[in-house]
Order: C-alpha cells, then structure tokens, then sequence
C-alpha cells in the first residue's frame, strides 16, 4: 500500500479509530491491532512476502531469547551469526544473487572461460533491506549486552513490522522503538497535530516536488545521449530535489503516522542540502542508514581510531557498502565511493566535525561563505547523483562529460508543461529555509499566527497537492532498496 | 481524542471552501498548461459551445446524431436539408457512452427524432472519458447528470474542473463569453457540424497490426443506453463512419467489433461500404475532410433511403 493512494486515505483512519477506540484499553490488543495492520499493508502489494518478514521476525525473537540464556562466547557467537547469516542470506539471494552471478560470469569470460548461469528470476521484496537491517539491530545488540531480549512476540513481530516505517524507513533501532511497544500509549492532542502536520509537508515533497521533478528527469536520462549539457544539467539538478523529496516524504509521512498512534521514530533527515560539508550533509541525510552503519560498521572496524590509513580504509568500507545496500549495480558502488572519495580531504584535515550546528542558525540569511559552501557541497552531492539514477556507468561517465562540454550553453529542453516546477521548487526551498531549526520545514510555520492564517497556509498546501498530483498512483524510490 | 477530532472536522471544512477559493484563482488568473490537474476550455475544440447553445433552435428533427468528434466532422446539415432532412449534431470530442448516455438522457426528448445516428468509433469505447468530459463540463449547463458524469469517470482532472466551473457559473464569470464559428482550419455550421477544408500532411501512413479494445465500462454503459433507446422506441443506427483505409486494416479485429455492434441493433461500417482516397478524403488519418464528408454524406443520405429509415415525403 502506497502512501499517496486512496487505499491507505481509508485504511489509515479505520486503524487509527480501531487503535484508539476499540483497543485502547489494552496494551496487547493495540500491539496486535498494529501486527494485523501491518501485515495487511504489506500484504497489499504481495501476501507471499509475509513469509519473509515473519521468517525474520521468528528467526531474532528466538536467537535473541536464546542468547539471554547462554553465556558461553562460542556459542554466542554461533548465533549471533546464524542470524547474520540468514537475514543476510535472504537479502543476498533475493538482491545480490544476478548481481554476482553476471560479475563472475563476466569475470571468467576475461580468461576466456564462457559461463552460462541461471539467473533467478525473482522479484525484490518490497523493504526487504529495511527491516532486515532492523531486526538485525535488534539481535546484534542483544548479543552485545546493550539491550535486553524481549519475551513479548506480540511487541516484537510489531517492532519490525510496524507499518508506518515498514518499507523505506526510518530504520529503527530496536532500543528506541521496541521499548515503545511494552508502555501504554496516551493520546496527546499535540502529538497528532504534529503528526498531521508532517504528514501533510511529506505529502507535499513527494507528491508535488518529487513526481513533478521525475516527469522531467525521466525524460532526460531515458535518453541522455540526446540532450544537451545544460538539458542534463537541469535534469540531474531536479533528480537532487526527486530524490529528497521522495526519501524525505515518505520519512516525514513515517514518522507523522507513527505519531498518530503514540509512537516516536528517529529523525531521517535534517535539510542536507543545507550542509555547509559533505560530512555534514551525510550527518543530515538518511541518518537512520548512516548511524547503523557507524554503530554496526564503521565502529567495529575501528572507527575514527587508530591511524589516518586505518580511518580512510573505514570509511571508503562505509561508503561503499552502503552505495552496495542501495543496489545491485555498480552504480551504487560509485556513487558510494565517490562520496567517500569528497569525504577524504575531511578526514585528513581532521576537519570533519566543523559544521555541527544547522547552517546560519537564529539567522535569516547565510553569509557569503556559508552561501558558496552550501552550493559548493550540492555541487558534489550533484555530480554523485548522476551515478545514482544512471542506469550503468558509461551513461553517468557520459552525462558529466556532456555536462563539461560547450552544451552547457545552449538552450535547455524545457517544455512548457513544466514551466510550473521552478516556482513550486523556489516556494519549497524558502519553505525549507525558513523551518530549518525544526525537525521538519513547517512544524512551526504560521504557529504563533492566528488559527484563520495557518489553516489557510495548510489549505494551500493540500490545494497543490491535488493540483499538482500525478494521476496515476507513483511509488516512493526507495521502495526498490 | 474529542477535540482533536473536532478541530480536524473543522479544519476540513474549512480547507473545503478554501480549495474552492484556490480553484477560482488558479482557474481565473493561470493558463491551462500551468493547472496541471484543472483544465476548464470553454470553447475547446469541437465548438460544443455552440452546439449546446444554438439547441434551443432545433426541436422535432429528423435525425440526430450523437458520438466523437467523427460525428460532427461527417454529417453536413447543409446535404441534408437538400432533402428535407433537418438535423442536429450531438457530438463531442472523444465522446464515450457516458457522454452520449447523459446527452440522450438530457436532450433527447426535446429534439425529439425520427432516427439516432450512433457513431460508434472503436476507441471511444477504451479512452477515460477525461477530455469529453472536460468539454462537457466547460461548455454545458450544470446539472446532476454533469455531476454524476464526473463521478463516473472519477479523475482529478474532471473533480478540479468541476469545481471551478461550479464556482466560475455562481459569480457568472463566462456569461458573456461568445465562441468565435472559425477556429484555425475549423469553421462551425449551424446544426453542429465542423467542417476542415485540409488535406492530410503525409500520404503514406503506415500503422503496425493492432487490435481494437473495448472496455468492459464502456460497453455496460453503451447496452444500458441502447435499452433506453428500444424502451422508449426510438429508431436508432450505430454506424462507424469512414477512416483512411491503412488505419482501418491495420486493425486485425474488425470482424468482432462489427459482430459485436450487429448484434445491438441495426448496424454498417462505412468503412466496408464505401472507398475514399486516404490522401484527398482526410485531413488526419481518422477524420474525413470537406471533400469527404460531400462524398460520404450523398451516399450515406441513399443508404438512408435504401433502409427507408428516413422519410422525408
């Protein structure tokens, strides 16, 4: 079930009355509610599915029960791979699995060696790489000792399904969110107007910012060979703003529901395309994947200890795995290694924790050296986005290299049916600004404004949603990682 | 909980009337290609405009005949009145059953004819009914078949426009507006035909294979208004009128389109009975030009006679 489809318009109210009025008196029965639910709003793509998050799910209840109760290392240590193994098992066949087998394929035809294997011809679970992540928090950390296993199969298999951030996150740590599970949930009228009202600025990024810039991008990079530097310019400029909108939405609509029913979700993105560095920018965007890797990644390797080799080693290992976890393709792989690679000088110069604090903060317009670092660093992020929505490397080498050539000057392909995006994306970006020391760009907007102003601002918004909408249903990017 | 349920029926209300507020702006102050999910054109190709206006004019016809565009660009009044045959054209662009289905139900009882020409063009009966509901919607009179229509073809595009033109007719915002009867290549007739005088631009169309869809929607919709039409008694034919030949066999299901309308009723396709040129006939691949339609419509007046359909005596 989409976000932005009129089955989840009707099956968000039904759980919501159902969750506060009918189960509110017991905390288990809400639980249950929740896993019901959940089930059933992944099931609406493909029931079969279910078995793999179920699959999951019973595989680190028990591991994690089991760990509770055995204290010998050898031991510990066998389970704690067993669930690596299978969580990374099923992710592996059912992601990676023609990945490999076309590379090592093409590997041996090097030697001469023609190989001719099956291929599987399956379809990518929708969020598989979501909640395997989740669930595998959840047991590495109880084998660490950081948290307690949980006896509450109801609360667990509700932690790692629950549907709010079941297919693209955020990525929740089984810390945060699983305690939420055992405390009964208040309703608090402030919370669900929040709740609401980041619901509706995440409907906003994806539907009116994220779809109207794909119409254009996808246009552009179906056939790049054809279009001039400057055609491309734009194209990867508006896949910049595809990309956040689309991630960020279903984000910010994540964590609006969850507040609907009580639930706080950690933070995904704090305004990256205001970071003044590329470290900074990756302190900002997907920061539930970022933290993850750091904590179950980057911090067993060695982290930020040790010497600067063992440091850059780390990070070129963060990066491009994480580029690996977006997809099968080398793409993603460069597209990891080249942030790496802007994340290098950083790391040197050991100035990589600089810009901590969001950009020109109690301020209303950034200096002239924050302004050219904030475009110098979405420059980079540009140019490694072309590796993202290429569909192979020879396609993005050859867009940047049209994007260094004389076409750059002509005239852009802008047909008029978009002539409507650059004002939608300039009220965006001002809107962006303007609430960049909140947790999300209108959470405070017109709230010192009398009640008549900000529900005309919110009318507005809900008036270029369906303006603006497309009139088929489009799903969020991020689905297919 | 309590007041956090009212204060969001409140707040939906209110958004109500402000969306409307926001729909009359953009409508009135935005060109059409920047109201990406609105599109109000009164006057739009087709001149229904004209056509729903002049109607008043006509009561008690011989024929009318209703269907896409293929229907006001084939039937010149002019070769008919040579006969004594008054007529009215109900057409519209890309009119699908729904829209024929709510014109019959609203005006047949007033022209009140003899016979019902049905222009059946096959790919009416697969289009979404957007854009000849959008026509509709702008050039009509509102009423609970518009609304209902709208509803039937349940599309963001038509809901907008629906809208505004609800509020567009409350502050009477088009009440003088006056459809120009030349429009680029297109000259209105009185009676509601539209005549090209063009020819086609390039003479070898080539159409891969293909088939003709028709939707199960549709359909319903076409059988529930041919029940009307038998219970009421009304004389009807369904007819498609001519294309270019390459685009009519390159569509390799012919035969169970033209089975399929046999069988509601009295039925010819044009296309089997009479032979234009594809390059001095059309102007398009699908739409008969002024030298067509004379053609066309001398023999088409025959046929009437030869089916004694029509009886002007």
């Amino acid at each position: 079930m989409l976000f932005n489809s009129i089955d989840f318009a009707v099956f968000l109210p039904i759980v919501f009355l159902l969750y506060w009025f009918v189960a509110n008196k017991n905390l288990r029965l809400q639980n249950f509610l929740i896993v019901v639910s959940s089930y059933i709003f992944y099931g609406w793509w493909d029931w079969r599915f279910l078995s793999l998050i179920i699959f999951s799910s019973l595989i680190d209840f028990f591991i994690g029960k089991k760990l509770s109760i055995c204290e010998k290392p050898s031991s510990r240590k066998f389970l704690i791979g067993a669930s690596l193994a299978l969580n990374l098992g099923l992710l592996g066949v059912f992601k990676y699995f023609n990945f490999f087998i076309d590379n090592f394929s093409q590997a041996f035809s090097l030697f001469g060696i023609a190989l001719n294997p099956n291929r599987l011809s399956i379809v990518l679970p929708v969020g598989i790489s979501f909640y395997t992540f989740q669930t595998l928090s959840y047991s590495i950390d109880v084998y660490r000792k950081k948290m307690e296993p949980t006896n509450d199969l109801i609360s667990f298999l509700a932690f790692v399904s629950f549907f709010p951030q079941l297919v693209a996150g955020p990525i929740e740590r089984a810390s945060n969110l699983l305690p939420q599970f055992y405390r009964k949930r208040i309703f608090n009228n402030k919370d669900a107007s929040n709740g609401l009202r980041q619901i509706l600025w995440g409907l906003f990024k994806k539907v009116v910012i994220a779809d109207n810039c794909a119409e254009y991008v996808n246009i552009i990079f179906s056939n790049s060979s054809s279009h001039s530097g400057s055609s491309l310019l734009i194209g990867t400029l508006f896949f910049a703003f595809q990309i956040y909108g689309d991630f960020s939405g279903y984000s910010d609509i994540a964590i609006g529901t969850a507040k609907l029913f009580g639930f706080r979700l950690m933070k995904n993105f704090a305004f990256p395309y205001f970071s003044r560095d590329i470290a900074e920018f990756w302190r900002r965007w997907h920061i539930s994947l970022s933290t993850w890797f750091r904590d179950y990644l980057y911090i067993p390797l060695g982290g930020s200890k040790g010497n600067l080799l063992s440091k850059i080693r780390n990070t070129f290992i963060i990066f491009i795995v994480s580029g690996f976890w977006h997809g099968a393709n080398w793409t993603f792989i460069i597209w990891g290694f080249l942030n790496a690679a802007y994340f290098l000088p950083l790391l040197i110069s050991n100035k990589n924790r600089v810009n901590l604090d969001i950009a020109a903060k109690g301020k209303f317009l950034p200096s002239i050296k924050e302004f050219i670092q904030i475009l110098f660093t979405f420059s980079l992020t540009l140019i490694a986005w072309i590796f993202f929505r290429a569909e192979n490397t020879q396609q993005a080498f050859a867009i940047i290299g049209e994007l260094f050539s004389y076409s750059i000057l002509s005239a852009p392909y802008f047909p008029k049916q978009f002539s409507v995006l650059p004002y939608l994306l300039l009220i965006f970006i001002v809107l962006e600004w303007i609430g960049r020391e909140n947790n999300f760009a209108i959470e405070k907007v017109y709230l010192s404004c009398k009640l008549f102003y900000r529900w005309t601002f919110f009318s507005f918004l809900i008036f270029l949603i369906v303006m603006y909408m497309q009139t088929k249903e489009t799903p969020f990017i991020y689905f297919q990682f | 909980m309590k007041v956090f349920l009212k204060k969001l029926f409140g707040f939906l209300m209110f958004s109500f009337v402000m969306y409307l507020a926001f729909i009359f702006l953009w409508g009135t102050f935005f060109d059409n290609r920047i109201n990406k999910n609105m599109n109000f054109k009164i006057g739009s190709n087709g001149h229904l405009f004209s056509r729903l206006n002049e109607i008043k004019k006509y009561k008690n016809v011989d024929i009318v005949f209703v269907g896409s565009s293929h229907a006001y660009r084939s039937f010149d009044p002019r070769f008919f009145k040579e006969h004594g045959i008054t007529t009215f054209n109900l057409g519209s662009s890309s009119q699908t059953p729904v829209q024929t289905k709510l014109l019959l139900n609203r005006y047949l009882n007033y022209l009140n004819p003899k016979l019902i020409v049905y222009e059946v063009y096959p790919p009416t009966f697969s289009s979404d009914g957007v854009e000849s509901s959008l026509d509709l919607i702008s050039n009509s009179d509102m009423n609970w078949d518009i609304i209902k229509m709208a509803i039937q073809t349940n599309h963001i595009k038509v809901y907008n426009t629906l809208a505004y033109s609800l509020v567009a007719k409350l502050f009477g915002l088009n009440n003088d507006f006056n459809e120009n009867q030349k429009k680029g290549k297109d000259i209105y007739f009185s009676g509601g035909y539209v005549e090209r005088d063009d020819t086609i631009k390039s003479t070898n169309y080539r159409f891969e294979n293909t088939n003709w869809e028709l939707n199960p929607t549709s359909l319903h919709i076409f059988e529930e208004t041919i029940s009307m039409l038998k219970f009421n008694s009304r004389n009807y034919i369904l007819i498609q009128t001519p294309i270019t030949k390459s685009l009519f066999d390159s569509h390799l299901n012919n035969k169970e389109i033209d089975n399929y309308f046999k069988r509601k009723g009295l039925y010819i396709n044009f296309n089997r009975e009479i032979l234009l040129n594809d390059s001095t006939n059309f102007y398009d691949d699908h739409h008969m030009n002024k030298t067509g339609v004379a053609i066309f419509n001398k023999f088409f007046i025959n046929k009437l006679h030869q089916l004694k359909l029509i009886n002007t005596e």
